[in-house]
């Protein structure tokens, strides 16, 4: 049985669903024949813009035929044989399923009568809700307006409540189950009847609500539909004549109508189940070459490429050829559109066509605007290629075969975005930011000299010019430059947009650029200035995630600058998490159930930051910092207390220990053993350790990094043998120091000279014998600090029972003194 | 009438020292059994409890728990088996090894409310091994020519203990309230009542000392001892500040409950000052009207005061610290002097 006759009249909401694998097949075939009624309805839904929003696809399928088209339009055909056997046993059901339920209610109304006869608040009560869940059924299968029993027994009910109400004294007579029932029903009542209201106003005015539509609707069996809100009048013949048209190739050439009528029920199919999509897509495709006008092609592409996209499912990506396909459509539509740009608009903004047939009435100045959205549908194709990249494994050759299709995305793009700069209006630049922020995203994250590649490749194959981003120079293509300047472009179209999402994206990826290129403190001063640490926590997964990149991408930006302890405060937080992979959108949580949306928000392979050189550069500053502040405090009390980096801490801990060690074997190693070294006060195993480290060739500049790491393990490696073995020392030579490190004898000076300055090293520089000279402090012996640190709590201790004594708030003798007195002695 | 001074056979301080010290750093316990003459407790055999079962983790501070199984069943055989030998059969308690005097934990005074219950003469004594160790080399049983003398903290530690008729009053009332341990006078100086310890030897273990230390002047059995010119200080003292760390660390959480006990009670109780004024300004608007008030003890229905938290910890902590300081003082009085005598060359 056809869904659609049994929409209205089944019973049963399951059975309703199975019935639907049958009939799908058959009525998308039926469809593109028997589909007649003219451009009214077509007009509708072309203008919806409903194909690039998110269609709800578990609508229950009930209310989709109660929207009626569908099912009349099958009612109408006469050509399929077989469907009219459906109609008649169709509308049996519609009967018997309405009969039982009036049945129903009116046996429900009636036990209700009797209830109120003899007072049994309980009986009716159950019958009440009989009733209800009746009607409800009612509802929701749409027979219309609330039947007259129904409304009558409600009526009645209420009336008999209201004089009850006023017999207090059957009221307490009750007992206490009925007196329940009692109440639960009146409650129940008023809150029923509020629904009806209009239909109870309409029955105590004396007329018979739905009496008289019952009656009709039984006499009318033969068009069951007729009191329907949708009705559609006047079925005209079938179209079979209109197939006569055939075409250069022999193809039977569509005529418009039809050609509309099919888009129609295309469209209307979309977001549905069991609609063949594939079947769609290749009925689509025959229209095009029957497509004449350049509005007829622009319709049957702009559906085609949606069709194409919805391929797709929230699971699996397109298909690579489904994919290219639906860009070359897309490409062609635009082509199209560029050559019409004169006469055509396809804009969001547009009001919708009166005929769908004829087209668009022009405006004064002879562009015809069709609404729609070249953005979305560009939008779409990029969030199909991220999805395909996602689900691919990136170590094989498909993933790099795929990201090269990157730059026809890239292209189109671009030619999306001119033309959406050319038909929109100079002060609405949504659109447009639209696809910048989808350009951003597809350039933030590579190096310049890719971008340029991309760029070339791509206004290689575009002509004409854009304002937000003017067309490159040959020169402009081979400087370094141009990549900040274009970033900088889009983000500052980006800046202008009343949505916070574009603004704060535009931000992230500009100084992510900013820290990719060197430019630390350019990129630090935008993140400080943006103030987004503060109200990222509440922003979207992916905006955090671009959040934590960006700030991971400063910090290894602090760290190639030599800015040690920058870097080590910028990856301090992301690095030391244990769910580093989630927080960089690099993967799952470990045991989590990850379901669809978790995945999406997992970037593709060729985006992510190389997770090992990250914890490679994080140790690195963590050694540098911790080493010699850890040898600067090891003999205070609460030396365990103060931490730089936990995380290296506990790793060094751990490596401290094992029995043996051999030789390093993994990053991690080289490290721990290198910050062993350099507690020893050896720089110099400590820098073989560190430089031998083979990740560091990943970064751009190795030989500069490594330099750079030198310079600093010498600098913390005399810090730390300072701190370490002073008090071995009366007075220490700086040429000595200087030999130990090989630092100049100037720079060691001017290392000490800032220790003692910062009162971590007591001594004093000797300018005559040029050597340090130390003040031996008499040490604290163990008994001492404990009495200081005992002293401490004594104090806290202390205060706290003023507190106490002062009613559990901070005791001001100025103030409250006469507080004091009233509390409670402890 | 109870006792008040507790008698110890020196054979039975032997045994227990012999047990405490060979057993530390675990916490051990056995029982004591004697009998009560004349207001005296007289111990006259101790024996030890399973070792597993009372063998507690020197770094808890629980303590351990006398009331297991093992012991249980141990306990009551022993005796019977005792009795069947002529021993005295009567049980007046338990002795314990402790570190640092950690004896006011919650298991100890639990124990003692249990024992004093069945036998209200019951102690605990309680053998320090720590305080015992500083000057370990003190002979522990020197005795004067009577051939009694008492115990001090500092050397031979072993210390009787019994809970004050107040903190048994405040029990028995269940409550620990700020209330109850006022009327009842209960401090944190009188949770336990130290009992004057006697050791007493045979009379003929007296002569025989006596004659020894006539016949070897040099000998440890002599009245003079070099070990009392000992002037380590420090390892006995960081222990106890350490100790002392643990107890303010208590301190201080039993005291943040109270402090929020404290602020909730003031909240609710300006709460209920408003709701009264309400009700009072309410009922003055009726009586104008002329009708009848509306009852003003309303409030203690709708609010709840918050309990007040158990004030049992908090004296437990108190004492406990009381306990570190005073050993502390003592101590330093008697290293005082010696420091000074080494400085002037008093010796």
């Amino acid at each position: 049985m056809s869904r659609f006759f049994a929409g209205g009249s089944d019973s049963d909401d399951s059975s309703s669903d199975e019935d639907l694998y049958g009939s799908g097949s058959e009525s998308g075939s039926d469809f593109s024949q028997d589909e007649q009624d003219g451009g009214d309805d077509n007009d509708d839904d072309m203008s919806d813009d409903s194909m690039f929003a998110d269609d709800s696809d578990d609508d229950s399928d009930d209310d989709e035929d109660l929207g009626g088209k569908g099912a009349s339009y099958f009612l109408k055909s006469s050509t399929v044989a077989d469907s009219d056997d459906e109609e008649d046993t169709g509308k049996k059901t519609v009967l018997s399923a309405k009969d039982k339920l009036l049945a129903e209610l009116a046996n429900c109304s009636k036990l209700i009568d009797n209830g109120k006869r003899i007072n049994d608040w309980v009986l009716i009560q159950g019958e009440f809700d009989k009733l209800n869940k009746a009607m409800e059924r009612f509802t929701k299968q749409r027979h219309g307006l609330p039947p007259k029993v129904y409304i009558q027994c409600i009526v009645e009910l209420e009336e008999f409540l209201n004089t009850q109400l006023e017999d207090k004294a059957g009221i307490k007579k009750m007992n206490a189950s009925n007196s329940r029932a009692f109440n639960t029903v009146k409650q129940r009542v008023r809150k029923n009847n509020k629904e009806y209201e209009a239909a109870i106003a309409k029955y105590s005015s004396g007329g018979d609500v739905a009496e008289e539509e019952e009656e009709e609707n039984k006499e009318d069996k033969p068009k069951p539909r007729a009191k329907d809100e949708f009705v559609l009048t006047a079925p005209s013949q079938a179209s079979n004549e209109e197939f006569t048209t055939v075409g250069k190739a022999g193809k039977a050439l569509v005529s418009p109508t039809d050609m509309f009528k099919t888009l129609k029920t295309v469209l209307e199919s979309r977001g549905k189940k069991n609609t063949d999509r594939e079947d769609q897509v290749r009925q689509l495709e025959n229209l095009l070459p029957s497509a004449s006008t350049v509005y007829q092609k622009i319709s049957v592409y702009t559906m085609l490429v949606s069709t194409r996209l919805d391929l797709s499912s929230a699971s699996a990506a397109l298909a690579p050829e489904n994919w290219l396909k639906v860009v070359g459509d897309l490409n062609d539509l635009l082509s199209i559109l560029e050559e019409n740009i004169d006469t055509y608009h396809v804009i969001e903004t547009a009001p919708e066509i009166e005929d769908v047939e004829k087209g668009p009435v022009a405006r004064e100045d002879g562009v015809k605007l069709i609404p729609g959205s070249v953005a979305s549908l560009v939008e779409r194709v990029d969030d199909e290629f991220t999805k395909a990249l996602q689900f691919m494994d990136p170590h094989t050759t498909e993933y790099v075969d795929r990201l090269r299709d990157e730059t026809k995305l890239y292209q189109t793009l671009l030619r999306v975005q001119m033309y959406i700069e050319h038909v929109s209006d100079e002060k609405d630049t949504l659109g447009l930011a639209r696809i910048l922020v989808r350009r951003v995203d597809h350039l933030y994250f590579k190096p310049n000299n890719v971008i340029n590649m991309t760029e070339q490749i791509a206004w290689g194959g575009v002509k004409g010019d854009s304002k937000a981003t003017p067309r490159p120079t040959e020169k402009d293509l081979t400087s370094s430059t141009y990549p900040t300047t274009l970033i900088s472009n889009m983000c500052s179209v980006l800046y202008k947009q009343s949505n916070t999402v574009f603004r704060t994206k535009a931000m992230l990826a500009h100084v992510y650029h900013y820290a990719l290129n060197d430019e630390y403190y350019k990129a630090r001063d935008m993140f400080l200035m943006s103030h987004l640490q503060s109200s990222i926590a509440s922003a979207e997964p992916q905006l955090q995630v671009l959040f934590n990149r960006t700030l991971v991408q400063l910090g290894l930006c602090a760290f190639r600058s030599g800015l040690i302890a920058e870097a080590q405060q910028s990856l301090q937080e992301v690095c030391s998490s244990p769910r580093l992979k989630e927080l960089l959108g690099q993967g799952l949580a470990k045991y989590a159930q990850a379901g669809v949306v978790d995945k999406q928000r997992v970037l593709p392979f060729h985006t992510h930051i190389n997770l090992e050189l990250l914890e490679c550069v994080f140790l690195c500053s963590s050694l540098l910092m911790e080493i010699p502040f850890m040898a600067a405090h090891n003999t205070s009390i609460d030396a365990k207390k103060k931490v730089i980096s936990k995380l290296f801490r506990r790793m060094l801990d751990y490596h401290e220990r094992q029995v043996f060690c051999g030789p390093p074997e993994n990053t991690r190693d080289h490290i721990m053993q290198a910050a062993k070294a350099l507690q020893r006060g050896d720089w110099e195993a400590a820098r073989d350790l560190v430089c031998a480290i083979k990740i560091w060739s990943l970064l751009p500049n190795p030989e500069a990094i490594k330099a750079m790491l030198t310079d600093k393990l010498q600098i913390e490696g005399l810090r730390t043998y300072l701190f370490t073995y002073w008090n071995h020392y009366s007075t220490l030579s700086l040429s000595t120091l200087a030999d130990m490190f090989q630092l100049p004898v100037k720079d060691v000076a001017a290392i000490v000279a800032k220790m003692i300055a910062q009162e971590e090293l007591p001594g004093s520089l000797d300018q005559k014998t040029n050597s340090v000279v130390f003040t031996q402090a008499v040490q604290q012996t163990k008994l001492q600090q404990l009495a200081v640190a005992l002293s401490d709590k004594v104090i806290q201790l202390a205060e706290r029972n003023e507190r106490l004594v002062a009613g559990g708030y901070q005791f001001d003798k100025m103030t409250q003194p006469q507080k004091r007195k009233t509390q409670r002695a402890r | 009438m109870t006792t008040t001074r507790v008698c110890i056979d020196s054979s039975v301080a032997l045994k227990i020292v012999r047990h405490c010290q060979e057993s530390a750093p675990s916490i051990v316990a056995g029982q004591l059994l004697g009998l009560d003459v004349d207001g005296e407790l007289r111990i006259s055999h101790a024996f030890a409890f399973p070792q597993n079962a009372a063998g507690g983790n020197p770094n808890s501070d629980d303590g351990l728990s006398l009331r297991l199984k093992a012991v249980a069943k141990y306990q009551p055989e022993m005796i019977d088996h005792l009795k069947e030998v002529n021993v005295d059969s009567n049980s007046v308690g338990w002795y314990q090894s402790t570190v640092l005097g950690r004896i006011y934990n919650a298991s100890v005074i639990e124990n003692l409310a249990v024992f004093q219950e069945k036998n209200p003469d019951s102690v605990v004594l309680v053998y320090d091994v720590a305080g015992s160790e500083v000057v370990s080399d003190t002979d522990p049983s020197s005795t004067g020519p009577q051939g009694h003398t008492t115990t001090t903290p500092s050397g031979f530690n072993l210390r009787a203990f019994r809970l004050s008729e107040e903190y048994l009053n405040v029990r028995k009332s269940g409550k620990f309230d700020t209330a109850t341990l006022t009327e009842n006078n209960l401090t944190y100086h009188d949770v336990l009542v130290e009992l004057p310890v006697e050791i007493k030897n045979s009379n003929l273990a007296t002569l025989l000392l006596y004659q020894l230390g006539q016949q070897y002047p040099n000998s440890p059995f002599a009245e003079s001892s070099f070990s009392n010119l000992n002037v380590s200080v420090d390892p006995f003292l960081e222990k106890n500040i350490e100790a002392i760390f643990d107890s303010v660390d208590d301190f201080h959480y039993d005291q943040g409950n109270y402090n929020y006990y404290q602020r909730q009670m003031t909240r609710e109780q300006a709460k209920i000052t408003q709701w009264q004024q309400k009700r009072k300004a309410e009922n003055a608007a009726r009586e104008k009207d002329g009708r009848p008030a509306l009852p003003t003890d309303e409030w203690k229905r709708l609010f709840k005061l918050p309990t007040e938290p158990s004030r049992q910890d908090n004296l437990l902590i108190s004492a406990q610290l009381n306990e570190h300081c005073s050993v502390i003082e003592e101590f330093g009085a008697a290293v005082n002097s010696k420091l000074f005598a080494t400085q002037g060359g008093l010796l």
